[in-house]
């Protein structure tokens, strides 16, 4: 009799641990996707580069990708013919809400507004990237608060 | 109560309250179960460890609204997380002890203010960073005292502790954490800065390579090799370059080598791993206990309270993953592998999304730190890895432990933290997807083995006769009884449930009927009837698999009944007296066992005294002479070969055939334990039982028919009653009636109603006696047979025995 009553409470224990692990797994989920939707949102505010180099004239590109490199090497988003630059040289990534540039390991490195960049850096609008012997010019279009979008997602 | 409603809401919250609902029924059956194990006879109920419920009561709620108490928003799944492995750690202590269950509470209350402290003082990580230096040397130095003051709360071993008063501290158990903290400060300020890279890690090799040295000296060696492991692990989140790895693994293989030479607890440890059943009761006794531990637990455990894991060494700390999988088996098990998962994969995802390096690096440091400390104590568990003597975080007995464990939910917790601002980019990924995937495979690794030790090889496990657990199984639950043809007892199990014992009601009988001992094992025919005499055979099936649901044991045993006559038994005990031999007495036709003497013998109920001493005794008392003891047959067989060669001699080829069809060459097929019996090269050097022999001349007396002993008959099974075993053998025609009676009325005496011979042999310088007897042809009851065995060269004694006893048997 107690025996069996103990056998109810040992199945209903692992049920317990079992729902505990399910309740977390789910919530967990759910966090995942939000977080996903978020990612895959069209958030991604778009990205003007105006390329300058010494014998060609400027010439502005329109990006919607959140991954820009570029390089001498035929795969880059913004392909360079300058001897100056290495194959992948560097990289500007949209990532929390910024665009992030990064120097990609080049042979003559990456100049922010002249200073190197040694670490993934934010860039807004006007900053100046200057690879080898060529210089880039950002433009960024207004942005709206990206984070308080995901701390109201967060909450749900 | 505005905080108190934004408590309800949160998925910690809600989380704990799971936790504490299992925690809960966890006490509930822990106080049920001791009457459980006393089916329902007794109810002395456990109460003592719902103060440790209390305890983890008071703290976490302390801890939960301490946390939310800060309005930015954190990890809502370590604290529960951390909170069920606590508890569940808690209540196993309390379960396997109540002192240190106790010891355990407080700790939990200590570790809990300071959480609670630690975390309003403190309001910034950063002053970890800033005092990295000051941390771990600290730590060390800790360390290093107890090269000097070091103790041993239990008394001996690795002097691992500093103490005073009753309370200990076990300062590798911070270190560990300190050196986390250390790593990740340093490496996080040099990393960005690509220097050459090896001259930027010695200092760090020094620190790691000091921390070494004195674990080593002080024998800890499983805190040693964590220490390697956690250093790869940060040097390859920080670098990002898979040889950090490769190196590690040169760089274990190497110590494991080294030390296998030069460290003899490794090399014990080393041996007991690879080659674990060679010394079961040895240097693998640990190992090999917790492998039982876990095969008992088997699918769904046997219940809080209701196993055994006592039985296991260091069940508290080293060994509590077997006491947990032993009361909730294959199960629970795999709840807690996900608890761990979770647990680590919160924290590596709290690494990623870190508002710094040096969190970053902490975060997935503190995480490596956790995931490699249980893989490598639940691999030890489980014989995938070599024993080490770590804990397992927030599981385990241990005050340090614990401590440290909380600190490293704290520092994690403020890591999660929603940051003020967005976390750097992560360049190098690659790391966190391969550790992550280490800490899949490993916990997956160990949920597998589980199963394999559990389900897969559980029941070959649980029947070996060195597992302790039959012997308690046998304290709770009734043996059946062992019969006399006449129901009268021979074997009986008396006192109460928890407090069985077995009586041998007929010592004399010693030889034959065994014992069942908890610590000297099982022989005779209490060995080879243990199935229906424990219940696991015999019973209907359902019975026995709910009677294991249930209590963990089979149900209660069943009665035998053997062939044996008490009376007759007697009568040949006093006849053999104090002659060192063995007498048969069969019914020839049927091959039932009416007596069966084995002198000298000696009283079961007295093996706790004497136990030992009779296994060294030379006369060998424990030994059944009767069927297992191996003679030379000598002129004995006399009878037997002029049945088939009256006036020739036989050839050494003819005498093999002979001895063939009377059956020598094979045991008899018997429920009792029986030797083995090979063909000898040439007819000098067979060697027989005694009960071979009296198969053989009772043919003569049953018409040439070699019968097919018996000796248990029957069992009282719950649904049928008794039901008859089936005879084991077949009976063999040996010669004719007709020649076996032309031959036994030579054998014939006028006064008598039976044929006798008598037989001498001689082998290594002693002289053995036979004498056999039996029924004539004419003889109108039930025919029967008799052989006596003397030790000695005694002619008359042998042939008195023989005739007194059939004349009482004829009576």
């Amino acid at each position: 009799m107690i025996a069996s009553l103990v056998l109810v409470l040992r199945i209903v224990m692992a049920i317990v641990l079992y729902g505990f692990l399910v309740f977390a797994l789910v919530t967990l989920w759910r966090d995942f996707q939000n977080k996903l939707n978020f990612d895959s949102h069209p958030l991604l505010p778009g990205i003007d580069l105006t390329v300058v180099t010494d014998n060609q004239p400027a010439h502005t590109i329109h990006f919607n990708k959140s991954q820009i490199t570029i390089g001498r090497g035929p795969l880059s988003d913004i392909e360079l013919e300058d001897g100056t630059i290495s194959a992948r040289h560097s990289l500007l990534v949209f990532h929390h809400g910024q665009w992030w540039l990064e120097d990609l390991g080049s042979t003559n490195g990456t100049l922010l507004n002249q200073i190197p960049v040694t670490m993934p850096t934010v860039i807004t609008s006007e900053d100046v990237i200057q690879c080898g012997q060529t210089r880039i010019t950002i433009a960024l279009p207004v942005m709206r608060s990206v984070t308080s979008t995901r701390k109201l997602e967060n909450l749900e | 109560m505005r905080s108190s409603r934004f408590i309800m809401e949160t998925i910690q919250g809600r989380l704990l309250r799971w936790v504490a609902l299992f925690l809960l029924l966890f006490s509930i059956i822990l106080t049920l179960s001791p009457a459980v194990r006393a089916r329902g006879l007794t109810f002395d109920l456990r109460w003592s460890h719902w103060f440790g419920y209390a305890c983890w009561l008071v703290v976490f709620t302390l801890l939960h609204r301490s946390l939310s108490g800060d309005l930015r928003e954190h990890d809502q799944y370590l604290l529960p997380l951390a909170a069920l492995l606590t508890g569940w750690g808690l209540l196993t202590v309390w379960r396997l002890d109540s002192g240190y269950g106790l010891r355990q509470s407080l700790w939990l209350l200590v570790s809990g203010a300071a959480f609670v402290i630690v975390n309003r003082k403190f309001q910034s990580l950063n002053s970890l960073r800033q005092h990295k230096y000051l941390l771990l040397s600290g730590g060390l130095l800790l360390t290093f005292l107890t090269l000097f003051f070091g103790t041993n709360p239990v008394g001996f071993g690795p002097r691992l502790w500093l103490g005073c008063c009753g309370i200990y501290f076990q300062p590798s158990e911070p270190l560990k954490l300190l050196f986390v903290i250390y790593l990740a400060a340093y490496l996080s300020e040099h990393i960005p800065i690509k220097l050459n890279w090896f001259p930027l890690f010695l200092p760090t090799l020094f620190v790691v390579s000091l921390a070494m040295l004195l674990l080593i000296i002080q024998r800890d060696l499983g805190t040693a090799s964590l220490f390697i492991l956690i250093y790869s692990a940060i040097l390859f989140v920080a670098t990002g370059r898979r040889r950090v790895l490769l190196v590690t693994v040169l760089a274990l293989l190497l110590a494991l080598v080294v030390g296998y030479f030069f460290i003899d607890l490794l090399r014990v440890r080393v041996e007991g791993w690879i080659n674990p059943w060679s010394d079961p009761s040895g240097d693998s006794y640990q190992i090999i206990q917790s492998i039982m531990a876990i095969a008992n637990g088997g699918l769904v455990g046997r219940g809080p309270g209701l196993g055994s894991p006592g039985l296991v060494p260091v069940a508290l700390s080293d060994f509590i993953y077997s006491a947990i999988v032993e009361e909730t088996g294959l199960v629970g098990s795999i709840g807690l592998v996900i608890l761990y998962l979770l647990l680590l994969s919160r924290g590596l995802d709290i690494s990623l999304h870190a508002t710094d390096g040096f969190q970053r690096l902490l975060a997935s440091g503190i995480s490596s730190y956790l995931g490699l400390q249980s893989i490598l104590i639940l691999g030890g568990n489980l014989r995938i890895l070599p024993l080490t003597g770590v804990t397992l975080p927030f599981v385990s007995y241990g005050g340090s432990s614990l401590l440290t464990s909380f600190f490293t939910l704290l520092i994690l917790i403020r890591i999660s933290r929603e940051p003020d601002r967005d976390s750097p980019i992560v360049t190098e990924t690659r790391p966190f997807s391969l550790i992550g995937m280490i800490f899949g495979a490993g916990f997956t690794l160990i949920a597998l083995t589980t199963g394999w030790w559990a389900v897969i090889r559980g029941p070959d496990l649980l029947t070996r006769s060195d597992n302790p657990r039959r012997a308690i199984s046998d304290r709770f639950v009734e043996r059946g009884a062992i019969l006399d043809r006449n129901n009268q007892p021979i074997s009986v199990t008396t006192g109460e449930s928890g407090d069985y014992y077995r009586s041998y009601l007929y010592p004399e009988l010693s030889p034959v009927v065994g014992y069942t001992h908890p610590v000297f094992g099982q022989s005779g025919l209490e060995a080879s009837l243990d199935d229906y005499l424990r219940g696991t055979q015999g019973n209907p099936t359902s019975l026995i698999f709910w009677d294991q649901l249930l209590y963990g044991t089979p149900p209660p045993g069943l009665d035998v009944r053997l062939s044996l006559d008490l009376s007759l038994q007697k009568q040949a005990d006093q006849l053999l007296g104090g002659h060192n031999g063995a007498v048969i007495l069969i019914q020839a036709l049927t091959g039932e066992l009416f007596a069966i003497s084995s002198h000298p013998t000696f009283d079961a109920n007295l093996l706790d005294l004497q136990g030992s001493d009779l296994a060294q005794d030379p006369e060998s008392p424990l030994l059944n002479r009767a069927i297992q003891g191996k003679y030379p047959p000598g002129s004995a067989l006399k009878p037997f070969i002029e049945s088939k060669y009256r006036a020739t001699r036989p050839s050494v080829s003819q005498l093999l055939k002979l001895y063939e069809n009377l059956n020598f060459f094979v045991p008899p097929s018997i429920r009792a334990p029986v030797d083995v019996s090979v063909q000898p090269e040439s007819p000098e050097d067979l060697l027989i039982s005694p009960l071979q022999l009296v198969l053989a001349s009772a043919a003569m007396s049953n018409k040439g028919t070699i019968p097919a002993a018996r000796l248990a008959m029957a069992v009282d099974t719950p649904n049928q009653g008794w039901v008859v075993f089936p005879e084991l053998g077949t009976p063999i025609q040996f010669i004719s009636a007709e020649t076996a009676a032309e031959i036994i009325d030579d054998y014939a005496s006028p006064r008598n109603l039976f044929w006798l011979h008598t037989g001498q042999a001689e082998a290594q310088g002693k002289v053995v006696t036979w004498c056999i007897a039996g029924t004539l042809a004419d003889w109108s009851g039930a025919p029967l047979s008799v052989v006596v065995l003397l030790e000695e060269d005694n002619l008359l004694q042998a042939e008195f025995i023989a005739t007194e006893l059939m004349r009482t048997a004829l009576e």
